[in-house]
Protein backbone atom coordinates (compact mmCIF):
# COMPACT_ATOMS: atom_id res chain seq x y z
CA UNK A 1 0.00 0.00 0.00
CA UNK A 2 1.23 3.57 -0.89
CA UNK A 3 2.46 5.69 1.97
CA UNK A 4 0.35 8.43 2.02
CA UNK A 5 1.25 12.32 2.83
CA UNK A 6 0.32 14.21 5.61
CA UNK A 7 0.72 18.04 5.48
CA UNK A 8 1.47 20.09 7.91
CA UNK A 9 0.84 23.56 9.14
CA UNK A 10 2.47 26.44 7.92
CA UNK A 11 4.56 27.68 10.27
CA UNK A 12 2.32 30.92 10.97
CA UNK A 13 -0.22 28.37 12.24
CA UNK A 14 1.84 28.62 15.57
CA UNK A 15 0.11 32.05 17.36
CA UNK A 16 1.10 31.50 21.03
CA UNK A 17 -0.38 34.91 21.61
CA UNK A 18 -3.78 33.51 21.03
CA UNK A 19 -6.11 34.35 23.59
CA UNK A 20 -7.03 31.03 25.91
CA UNK A 21 -10.29 29.73 24.77
CA UNK A 22 -12.75 28.07 27.69
CA UNK A 23 -11.51 24.92 27.75
CA UNK A 24 -7.85 26.21 28.72
CA UNK A 25 -9.14 28.73 31.24
CA UNK A 26 -11.06 25.87 33.11
CA UNK A 27 -7.71 24.02 33.07
CA UNK A 28 -6.05 26.52 34.91
CA UNK A 29 -9.21 27.17 37.38
CA UNK A 30 -8.20 23.67 38.11
CA UNK A 31 -4.81 23.70 38.16
CA UNK A 32 -5.71 27.22 40.38
CA UNK A 33 -7.84 25.46 42.63
CA UNK A 34 -4.97 23.03 43.71
CA UNK A 35 -2.23 25.94 43.70
CA UNK A 36 -4.27 27.69 46.95
CA UNK A 37 -5.18 24.19 48.52
CA UNK A 38 -1.80 22.70 48.33
CA UNK A 39 0.24 26.85 49.28
CA UNK A 40 2.21 25.71 46.41
CA UNK A 41 5.10 27.93 46.12
CA UNK A 42 5.94 28.37 42.23
CA UNK A 43 8.96 29.70 40.58
CA UNK A 44 7.24 32.90 39.04
CA UNK A 45 4.46 34.39 40.84
CA UNK A 46 1.54 34.67 38.01
CA UNK A 47 -1.12 36.91 38.20
CA UNK A 48 -3.71 35.56 37.23
CA UNK A 49 -5.16 38.08 35.16
CA UNK A 50 -2.04 37.79 32.87
CA UNK A 51 -3.13 34.17 32.28
CA UNK A 52 -4.70 35.64 28.76
CA UNK A 53 -2.60 33.89 25.93
CA UNK A 54 -1.81 30.18 25.62
CA UNK A 55 1.94 31.51 26.13
CA UNK A 56 1.07 32.26 29.15
CA UNK A 57 -1.15 29.77 30.27
CA UNK A 58 1.68 27.13 28.98
CA UNK A 59 4.13 28.48 31.38
CA UNK A 60 1.84 28.17 34.53
CA UNK A 61 0.75 24.91 33.58
CA UNK A 62 4.33 24.07 32.78
CA UNK A 63 5.33 24.69 36.35
CA UNK A 64 2.41 23.50 38.27
CA UNK A 65 2.41 20.46 36.65
CA UNK A 66 6.55 20.11 37.66
CA UNK A 67 5.05 21.47 41.26
CA UNK A 68 2.74 18.57 41.61
CA UNK A 69 4.66 15.95 40.66
CA UNK A 70 7.71 16.94 42.89
CA UNK A 71 5.52 17.53 45.56
CA UNK A 72 4.00 14.11 45.38
CA UNK A 73 7.42 12.45 44.68
CA UNK A 74 8.73 14.60 48.12
CA UNK A 75 5.81 13.75 50.19
CA UNK A 76 6.31 10.68 52.52
CA UNK A 77 3.98 7.22 52.27
CA UNK A 78 1.64 7.84 55.37
CA UNK A 79 -1.16 5.45 53.95
CA UNK A 80 -1.10 2.25 52.29
CA UNK A 81 -1.66 2.15 48.83
CA UNK A 82 -5.08 1.17 47.52
CA UNK A 83 -5.60 -2.36 47.54
CA UNK A 84 -8.71 -4.10 46.00
CA UNK A 85 -10.12 -7.36 45.82
CA UNK A 86 -8.76 -8.77 42.52
CA UNK A 87 -11.69 -9.38 40.43
CA UNK A 88 -11.92 -13.24 39.06
CA UNK A 89 -10.38 -12.62 35.18
CA UNK A 90 -13.19 -13.27 32.86
CA UNK A 91 -12.93 -17.06 31.39
CA UNK A 92 -11.36 -17.28 28.61
CA UNK A 93 -11.40 -21.13 27.38
CA UNK A 94 -12.65 -21.48 24.15
CA UNK A 95 -15.89 -22.71 25.14
CA UNK A 96 -16.67 -19.41 26.59
CA UNK A 97 -15.56 -17.02 24.00
CA UNK A 98 -17.97 -18.75 21.35
CA UNK A 99 -20.87 -17.90 23.61
CA UNK A 100 -22.27 -15.03 22.28
CA UNK A 101 -22.59 -11.68 24.58
CA UNK A 102 -25.68 -10.92 24.31
CA UNK A 103 -26.07 -7.15 24.27
CA UNK A 104 -22.94 -5.05 24.43
CA UNK A 105 -21.30 -5.94 21.47
CA UNK A 106 -20.97 -4.76 18.35
CA UNK A 107 -23.50 -6.37 16.04
CA UNK A 108 -24.82 -3.72 13.36
CA UNK A 109 -21.62 -3.67 10.68
CA UNK A 110 -21.54 -2.69 7.15
CA UNK A 111 -18.17 -2.31 4.76
CA UNK A 112 -17.43 0.81 3.29
CA UNK A 113 -14.78 -0.60 1.46
CA UNK A 114 -15.53 -3.50 -0.55
CA UNK A 115 -18.75 -5.65 -1.30
CA UNK A 116 -16.32 -8.75 -1.76
CA UNK A 117 -14.98 -8.48 1.76
CA UNK A 118 -16.84 -11.04 4.57
CA UNK A 119 -18.65 -9.68 7.35
CA UNK A 120 -16.62 -10.43 10.86
CA UNK A 121 -17.65 -12.52 13.25
CA UNK A 122 -18.80 -11.54 16.13
CA UNK A 123 -16.37 -13.59 18.92
CA UNK A 124 -13.44 -14.02 17.49
CA UNK A 125 -10.52 -12.13 19.92
CA UNK A 126 -7.61 -11.01 18.50
CA UNK A 127 -4.17 -12.72 20.75
CA UNK A 128 -3.91 -8.60 21.63
CA UNK A 129 -3.06 -9.46 25.52
CA UNK A 130 0.40 -10.43 24.95
CA UNK A 131 1.00 -7.27 26.80
CA UNK A 132 -0.91 -8.23 29.78
CA UNK A 133 1.61 -9.98 32.48
CA UNK A 134 4.19 -6.66 32.13
CA UNK A 135 4.50 -4.87 35.96
CA UNK A 136 4.86 -1.67 36.73
CA UNK B 1 -8.67 11.37 22.86
CA UNK B 2 -9.05 14.45 20.40
CA UNK B 3 -10.91 17.88 20.86
CA UNK B 4 -14.00 19.34 19.48
CA UNK B 5 -15.25 18.15 16.20
CA UNK B 6 -18.51 16.07 15.31
CA UNK B 7 -18.67 13.48 12.80
CA UNK B 8 -20.29 15.27 9.70
CA UNK B 9 -17.74 17.92 9.86
CA UNK B 10 -14.42 15.64 9.85
CA UNK B 11 -15.92 12.65 8.28
CA UNK B 12 -19.26 13.23 6.72
CA UNK B 13 -18.14 13.98 3.00
CA UNK B 14 -17.01 10.14 3.14
CA UNK B 15 -20.68 9.25 2.64
CA UNK B 16 -20.33 9.59 -1.30
CA UNK B 17 -17.82 7.21 -2.15
CA UNK B 18 -19.24 4.89 1.06
CA UNK B 19 -22.41 4.76 1.43
CA UNK B 20 -23.13 2.47 4.48
CA UNK B 21 -21.15 5.47 6.36
CA UNK B 22 -23.59 7.85 7.80
CA UNK B 23 -22.23 10.98 6.14
CA UNK B 24 -24.01 14.12 4.75
CA UNK B 25 -25.64 14.11 1.41
CA UNK B 26 -25.11 17.95 0.88
CA UNK B 27 -28.91 18.34 0.96
CA UNK B 28 -28.44 18.96 4.63
CA UNK B 29 -29.69 22.42 5.97
CA UNK B 30 -30.31 24.54 9.04
CA UNK B 31 -32.27 28.02 8.91
CA UNK B 32 -30.16 30.91 9.75
CA UNK B 33 -31.04 33.53 11.64
CA UNK B 34 -32.98 35.47 8.29
CA UNK B 35 -35.29 32.39 7.91
CA UNK B 36 -33.14 31.32 5.02
CA UNK B 37 -31.78 28.14 4.81
CA UNK B 38 -27.97 27.58 4.96
CA UNK B 39 -26.64 24.33 3.46
CA UNK B 40 -23.42 22.26 4.33
CA UNK B 41 -21.02 22.54 2.24
CA UNK B 42 -17.68 21.41 2.39
CA UNK B 43 -15.65 24.56 2.87
CA UNK B 44 -14.03 23.83 6.09
CA UNK B 45 -10.15 25.18 6.48
CA UNK B 46 -7.64 23.97 8.72
CA UNK B 47 -8.06 27.37 10.72
CA UNK B 48 -9.23 30.95 10.95
CA UNK B 49 -12.84 29.73 10.20
CA UNK B 50 -14.43 28.81 13.44
CA UNK B 51 -13.07 31.82 15.54
CA UNK B 52 -14.83 32.76 17.79
CA UNK B 53 -14.92 28.88 19.35
CA UNK B 54 -18.53 27.73 18.94
CA UNK B 55 -20.40 27.25 21.94
CA UNK B 56 -21.16 23.96 23.35
CA UNK B 57 -22.18 24.46 27.07
CA UNK B 58 -25.34 22.79 27.80
CA UNK B 59 -28.10 25.29 27.02
CA UNK B 60 -25.78 25.96 23.79
CA UNK B 61 -26.28 22.08 22.49
CA UNK B 62 -29.76 22.25 23.74
CA UNK B 63 -30.51 25.05 20.87
CA UNK B 64 -28.18 23.26 18.09
CA UNK B 65 -30.62 19.55 19.30
CA UNK B 66 -33.56 20.97 19.91
CA UNK B 67 -34.13 24.49 18.57
CA UNK B 68 -34.17 26.27 21.71
CA UNK B 69 -31.77 26.88 24.24
CA UNK B 70 -33.76 26.58 27.21
CA UNK B 71 -35.66 23.24 26.61
CA UNK B 72 -34.81 19.79 25.93
CA UNK B 73 -37.28 16.77 25.27
CA UNK B 74 -39.87 16.28 24.06
CA UNK B 75 -39.09 18.62 22.01
CA UNK B 76 -37.78 16.31 19.02
CA UNK B 77 -33.99 16.81 18.47
CA UNK B 78 -34.16 17.84 15.10
CA UNK B 79 -30.46 19.28 14.68
CA UNK B 80 -31.42 22.07 13.14
CA UNK B 81 -30.13 24.64 15.84
CA UNK B 82 -26.55 25.21 14.43
CA UNK B 83 -26.30 28.02 12.58
CA UNK B 84 -28.67 30.25 14.96
CA UNK B 85 -26.51 29.27 17.88
CA UNK B 86 -23.50 30.18 16.40
CA UNK B 87 -24.61 33.81 15.39
CA UNK B 88 -25.55 34.05 19.01
CA UNK B 89 -21.51 34.90 19.01
CA UNK B 90 -20.97 37.53 16.62
CA UNK B 91 -24.31 38.38 15.11
CA UNK B 92 -23.33 37.63 11.76
CA UNK B 93 -25.53 35.42 9.69
CA UNK B 94 -22.55 34.63 6.72
CA UNK B 95 -20.26 33.65 9.69
CA UNK B 96 -22.35 31.67 11.57
CA UNK B 97 -23.13 29.58 8.23
CA UNK B 98 -19.87 28.12 8.20
CA UNK B 99 -20.41 25.96 11.26
CA UNK B 100 -22.08 23.81 8.57
CA UNK B 101 -19.05 23.28 6.69
CA UNK B 102 -17.35 19.90 6.75
CA UNK B 103 -14.02 18.63 5.50
CA UNK B 104 -13.24 16.78 2.31
CA UNK B 105 -11.31 13.76 2.58
CA UNK B 106 -8.42 14.69 0.52
CA UNK B 107 -7.99 17.76 3.28
CA UNK B 108 -8.10 14.95 6.14
CA UNK B 109 -5.60 11.73 4.64
CA UNK B 110 -4.70 10.09 8.14
CA UNK B 111 -8.36 10.23 9.57
CA UNK B 112 -10.17 9.40 6.45
CA UNK B 113 -7.42 6.98 5.58
CA UNK B 114 -7.78 5.49 9.05
CA UNK B 115 -11.49 5.24 8.41
CA UNK B 116 -11.86 3.62 5.53
CA UNK B 117 -9.09 1.01 6.30
CA UNK B 118 -10.41 0.27 9.95
CA UNK B 119 -12.97 0.37 11.94
CA UNK B 120 -15.60 3.22 11.76
CA UNK B 121 -18.02 4.42 14.23
CA UNK B 122 -21.01 5.21 12.98
CA UNK B 123 -22.75 6.38 16.25
CA UNK B 124 -20.30 6.90 18.20
CA UNK B 125 -21.39 9.64 20.79
CA UNK B 126 -20.37 12.35 23.24
CA UNK B 127 -21.73 10.75 26.67
CA UNK B 128 -23.22 14.39 27.44
CA UNK B 129 -24.37 17.22 25.58
CA UNK B 130 -21.67 19.87 26.82
CA UNK B 131 -18.68 20.50 27.00
CA UNK B 132 -14.74 18.80 27.51
CA UNK B 133 -14.51 18.18 31.15
CA UNK B 134 -17.53 16.08 31.85
CA UNK B 135 -17.13 14.45 28.76
CA UNK B 136 -13.36 13.56 29.03
CA UNK B 137 -14.68 12.24 32.58
CA UNK B 138 -16.91 9.49 30.89
CA UNK B 139 -13.58 8.17 29.39
CA UNK B 140 -12.10 7.89 32.64
CA UNK B 141 -14.31 7.46 35.35
CA UNK B 142 -17.29 6.20 32.86
CA UNK B 143 -19.56 8.75 34.14
CA UNK B 144 -18.80 12.82 34.57
CA UNK B 145 -20.56 12.09 38.70
CA UNK B 146 -23.64 14.64 37.52
CA UNK B 147 -21.29 17.49 35.84
CA UNK B 148 -22.47 19.03 32.94
CA UNK B 149 -20.12 21.62 32.89
CA UNK B 150 -16.78 22.61 33.08
CA UNK B 151 -16.42 22.42 36.59
CA UNK B 152 -13.99 20.04 38.75
CA UNK B 153 -14.78 17.40 40.92
CA UNK B 154 -12.17 16.16 43.45
CA UNK B 155 -14.38 14.17 45.62
CA UNK B 156 -16.67 12.31 47.01
CA UNK B 157 -16.20 9.99 43.80
CA UNK B 158 -18.35 6.37 44.40
CA UNK B 159 -16.53 4.93 41.08
CA UNK B 160 -12.76 4.58 40.57
CA UNK B 161 -11.05 5.80 37.59
CA UNK B 162 -10.01 2.63 35.02
CA UNK B 163 -6.73 3.68 36.45
CA UNK B 164 -6.52 2.79 39.54
CA UNK B 165 -9.29 0.01 38.56
CA UNK B 166 -6.27 -1.58 36.21
CA UNK B 167 -3.25 -0.91 38.98
CA UNK B 168 -5.55 -3.04 41.48
CA UNK B 169 -5.60 -5.61 38.86
CA UNK B 170 -2.21 -5.52 38.22
CA UNK B 171 -2.09 -3.94 35.23
CA UNK B 172 0.18 -1.27 34.18
CA UNK B 173 -1.65 2.10 33.11
CA UNK B 174 -0.22 5.54 31.92
CA UNK B 175 -1.62 8.73 30.65
CA UNK B 176 0.57 10.45 28.29
CA UNK B 177 0.15 14.35 28.28
CA UNK B 178 1.97 16.22 25.70
CA UNK B 179 4.11 18.06 27.63
CA UNK B 180 3.97 19.89 31.45
CA UNK B 181 3.31 23.34 29.30
CA UNK B 182 0.16 21.45 27.77
CA UNK B 183 -0.33 19.07 30.99
CA UNK B 184 -3.65 16.69 31.60
CA UNK B 185 -7.21 18.12 30.90
CA UNK B 186 -9.83 17.12 33.19
CA UNK B 187 -7.92 14.53 35.60
CA UNK B 188 -5.59 17.03 37.39
CA UNK B 189 -6.80 15.44 40.52
CA UNK B 190 -4.98 11.95 38.95
CA UNK B 191 -2.10 14.25 38.48
CA UNK B 192 -2.15 15.34 42.10
CA UNK B 193 -2.14 12.22 43.65
CA UNK B 194 -1.05 9.54 41.43
CA UNK B 195 1.68 11.69 39.02
CA UNK B 196 3.33 8.36 38.46
CA UNK B 197 0.32 7.74 36.64
CA UNK B 198 1.34 10.47 33.93
CA UNK B 199 4.32 10.78 31.08
CA UNK B 200 4.61 12.90 28.55
CA UNK B 201 4.42 12.22 24.57
CA UNK B 202 7.70 11.79 24.41
CA UNK B 203 7.93 9.01 26.95
CA UNK B 204 5.05 7.34 24.83
CA UNK B 205 7.30 7.91 21.74
CA UNK B 206 10.55 5.87 23.54
CA UNK B 207 8.05 3.44 25.39
CA UNK B 208 7.58 2.29 21.61
CA UNK B 209 10.82 2.29 20.75
CA UNK B 210 11.50 -0.02 23.97
CA UNK B 211 8.29 -2.47 23.81
CA UNK B 212 7.62 -1.23 27.20
CA UNK B 213 4.01 0.27 26.65
CA UNK B 214 1.80 0.01 29.17
CA UNK B 215 -0.97 -2.19 28.78
CA UNK B 216 -3.74 0.40 28.26
CA UNK B 217 -2.38 4.09 27.19
CA UNK B 218 -4.47 7.12 27.19
CA UNK B 219 -2.87 9.81 25.10
CA UNK B 220 -3.74 13.87 25.00
CA UNK B 221 -2.47 16.00 22.68
CA UNK B 222 -1.28 19.30 23.05
CA UNK B 223 -3.39 21.72 23.80
CA UNK B 224 -2.11 25.03 23.50
CA UNK B 225 0.79 26.44 21.16
CA UNK B 226 3.76 27.56 23.46
CA UNK B 227 7.66 27.28 23.47
CA UNK B 228 8.69 23.77 24.49
CA UNK B 229 9.64 23.40 28.09
CA UNK B 230 12.78 21.54 27.12
CA UNK B 231 13.74 24.55 24.73
CA UNK B 232 13.46 22.70 21.62
CA UNK B 233 11.28 25.37 19.56
CA UNK B 234 8.25 25.73 18.93
CA UNK B 235 4.90 23.57 20.43
CA UNK B 236 2.14 23.88 18.02
CA UNK B 237 -1.50 22.36 19.43
CA UNK B 238 -2.52 19.48 18.05
CA UNK B 239 -5.58 18.84 19.99
CA UNK B 240 -8.02 20.24 16.91
CA UNK B 241 -10.03 22.31 19.02
CA UNK B 242 -10.86 25.72 17.01
CA UNK B 243 -8.90 27.33 16.41
CA UNK B 244 -6.05 25.46 16.17
CA UNK B 245 -4.20 24.06 12.88
CA UNK B 246 -6.36 20.92 11.67
CA UNK B 247 -3.27 19.15 10.37
CA UNK B 248 -0.93 19.82 13.30
CA UNK B 249 -4.05 16.89 14.79
CA UNK B 250 -3.93 14.88 12.10
CA UNK B 251 -0.23 14.63 11.86
CA UNK B 252 -0.43 13.97 15.95
CA UNK B 253 -2.35 10.85 15.16
CA UNK B 254 -0.29 9.71 12.16
CA UNK B 255 2.75 9.60 15.03
CA UNK B 256 0.94 7.50 16.89
CA UNK B 257 -0.10 5.16 14.64
CA UNK B 258 3.29 5.22 12.89
CA UNK B 259 4.79 4.27 15.81
CA UNK B 260 3.07 1.61 16.59
CA UNK B 261 2.04 0.19 13.25
CA UNK B 262 6.13 0.38 12.23
CA UNK B 263 6.79 -1.52 15.19
CA UNK B 264 6.79 -5.41 14.47
CA UNK B 265 6.48 -6.28 18.31
CA UNK B 266 3.67 -3.47 19.51
CA UNK B 267 1.43 -4.01 15.45
CA UNK B 268 0.57 -7.06 16.51
CA UNK B 269 -1.03 -6.60 19.63
CA UNK B 270 -2.05 -2.78 19.99
CA UNK B 271 -5.48 -1.76 19.30
CA UNK B 272 -5.75 2.14 19.28
CA UNK B 273 -8.38 4.18 19.19
CA UNK B 274 -9.17 7.72 17.78
CA UNK B 275 -11.91 9.44 19.61
CA UNK B 276 -13.46 13.42 19.77
CA UNK B 277 -14.50 14.29 23.39
CA UNK B 278 -17.61 16.39 21.89
CA UNK B 279 -18.66 17.92 18.82
CA UNK B 280 -17.52 21.50 20.04
CA UNK B 281 -20.90 23.25 18.60
CA UNK B 282 -20.30 21.89 14.80
CA UNK B 283 -23.11 20.55 13.01
CA UNK B 284 -23.99 16.88 13.04
CA UNK B 285 -26.76 15.86 11.26
CA UNK B 286 -27.58 12.26 14.01
CA UNK B 287 -30.10 13.04 17.05
CA UNK B 288 -28.39 12.03 19.87
CA UNK B 289 -30.58 8.82 20.93
CA UNK B 290 -31.80 8.02 24.87
CA UNK B 291 -29.55 6.35 27.02
CA UNK B 292 -29.93 4.40 30.57
CA UNK B 293 -29.92 7.55 32.91
CA UNK B 294 -26.52 7.66 35.16
CA UNK B 295 -28.38 7.88 38.69
CA UNK B 296 -27.13 11.40 38.94
CA UNK B 297 -29.49 15.10 38.11
CA UNK B 298 -27.86 18.18 37.44
CA UNK B 299 -30.30 20.81 37.99
CA UNK B 300 -31.34 23.46 35.85
CA UNK B 301 -28.91 25.83 37.83
CA UNK B 302 -26.31 24.25 36.21
CA UNK B 303 -27.28 23.01 33.16
CA UNK B 304 -28.54 26.39 32.23
CA UNK B 305 -32.02 25.29 31.05
CA UNK B 306 -35.15 25.18 32.33
CA UNK B 307 -34.55 21.54 32.72
CA UNK B 308 -33.04 19.15 35.10
CA UNK B 309 -30.96 16.35 32.86
CA UNK B 310 -31.46 12.77 34.09
CA UNK B 311 -28.42 12.17 32.23
CA UNK B 312 -30.45 9.96 29.71
CA UNK B 313 -29.67 11.05 26.71
CA UNK B 314 -26.31 11.39 24.96
CA UNK B 315 -24.45 14.23 22.88
CA UNK B 316 -23.82 14.96 19.53
CA UNK B 317 -21.93 12.72 17.25
CA UNK B 318 -18.03 12.21 17.22
CA UNK B 319 -15.67 10.92 15.10
CA UNK B 320 -14.04 7.22 16.90
CA UNK B 321 -12.06 4.99 14.99
CA UNK B 322 -11.02 1.46 15.82
CA UNK B 323 -6.98 0.60 14.72
CA UNK B 324 -5.78 -3.00 14.67
CA UNK B 325 -4.73 -5.84 12.19
CA UNK B 326 -7.07 -7.69 13.60
CA UNK B 327 -9.80 -5.27 12.71
CA UNK B 328 -11.89 -5.62 8.58
CA UNK B 329 -11.04 -3.47 6.35
CA UNK B 330 -13.73 -0.72 6.21
CA UNK B 331 -15.68 -1.86 8.61
CA UNK B 332 -18.79 0.43 9.57
CA UNK B 333 -20.69 0.04 13.34
CA UNK B 334 -23.86 0.82 13.45
CA UNK B 335 -23.89 0.40 17.65
CA UNK B 336 -24.25 2.98 19.66
CA UNK B 337 -21.06 3.64 21.50
CA UNK B 338 -20.03 6.50 23.97
CA UNK B 339 -17.28 7.60 26.06
CA UNK B 340 -17.95 4.92 28.87
CA UNK B 341 -17.59 2.02 26.57
CA UNK B 342 -13.91 2.77 26.89
CA UNK B 343 -13.84 1.61 30.50
CA UNK B 344 -16.61 -0.68 29.60
CA UNK B 345 -14.25 -2.07 27.48
CA UNK B 346 -10.84 -2.36 29.44
CA UNK B 347 -12.93 -3.27 32.38
CA UNK B 348 -14.22 -6.43 30.54
CA UNK B 349 -10.82 -7.34 28.79
CA UNK B 350 -8.15 -6.77 31.45
CA UNK B 351 -10.49 -7.10 34.78
CA UNK B 352 -13.69 -9.08 34.02
CA UNK B 353 -16.41 -9.29 36.31
CA UNK B 354 -16.80 -5.82 38.28
CA UNK B 355 -19.99 -4.20 39.78
CA UNK B 356 -18.33 -1.05 41.23
CA UNK B 357 -18.87 1.35 38.14
CA UNK B 358 -21.56 3.77 36.80
CA UNK B 359 -25.21 2.43 35.50
CA UNK B 360 -23.94 4.03 32.16
CA UNK B 361 -20.66 2.06 31.98
CA UNK B 362 -22.64 -1.25 32.76
CA UNK B 363 -24.42 -0.67 29.61
CA UNK B 364 -22.15 0.75 27.16
CA UNK B 365 -21.48 -1.47 24.36
CA UNK B 366 -17.84 -2.68 24.29
CA UNK B 367 -15.89 -2.74 21.42
CA UNK B 368 -12.58 -5.00 21.24
CA UNK B 369 -14.52 -7.53 19.68
CA UNK B 370 -14.16 -5.85 16.53
CA UNK B 371 -10.81 -6.95 15.99
CA UNK B 372 -12.38 -10.30 14.76
CA UNK B 373 -10.44 -11.19 11.24
CA UNK B 374 -9.14 -14.90 11.76
CA UNK B 375 -5.84 -13.88 10.63
CA UNK B 376 -3.69 -10.02 10.66
CA UNK B 377 -3.92 -7.86 7.62
CA UNK B 378 -0.51 -8.03 5.72
CA UNK B 379 1.92 -4.71 5.94
CA UNK B 380 0.97 -4.49 2.72
CA UNK B 381 -2.97 -3.85 3.61
CA UNK B 382 -2.13 -1.77 6.37
CA UNK B 383 -1.30 2.31 4.90
CA UNK B 384 1.29 4.10 6.48
CA UNK B 385 1.81 7.85 7.00
CA UNK B 386 4.78 10.00 5.89
CA UNK B 387 4.66 13.95 7.63
CA UNK B 388 5.83 16.66 5.85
Amino acid sequence: MAIIRVPGPPPEAFRKNRPISDLIKSQIRHFQHLEQKLRLDLPTKFSPHDLTTEDAASRYIAEMTAALRDQSAAAPQTTAPIRVPRPQRRDNTPALRAIPKPLRQPQQIDLAASASAKKPRTKKRAPANSAKKKRP
Amino acid sequence: MMENRSFDHMLGALKAQYPSIDGLTGNETNPDTTGAQAAVLPQAEYQSQLDPDPNHHFAAVNLQIFGDPANGPPLPPTMQGFVRSYYTQQQNVAHSQKILYYFTPDKLPVLTTLATEYALFNRWFASIPGPTICNRAFAHYGTSFGQVSMDLFYVGKQYKSIYDRLLAANHTVKLFYYDQASSTMEVVNLLQNEPSLFGTFPDFLRACDDNALPDYCFIEPNYTDHDAPDGSGEAIACDQHPDHDVRAGEQFIATVYNKIRNNPKLWPNTAILIVYDEHGGIYDHVPPPACTPDGFVAQPADTGTLDAFHFDRLGVRVPAILVSPWVQKGAVINDVFEHASIPATLTDFFIGAYDARSPREKVANTFLDLLSLDTMRSDDDCPSFQLE
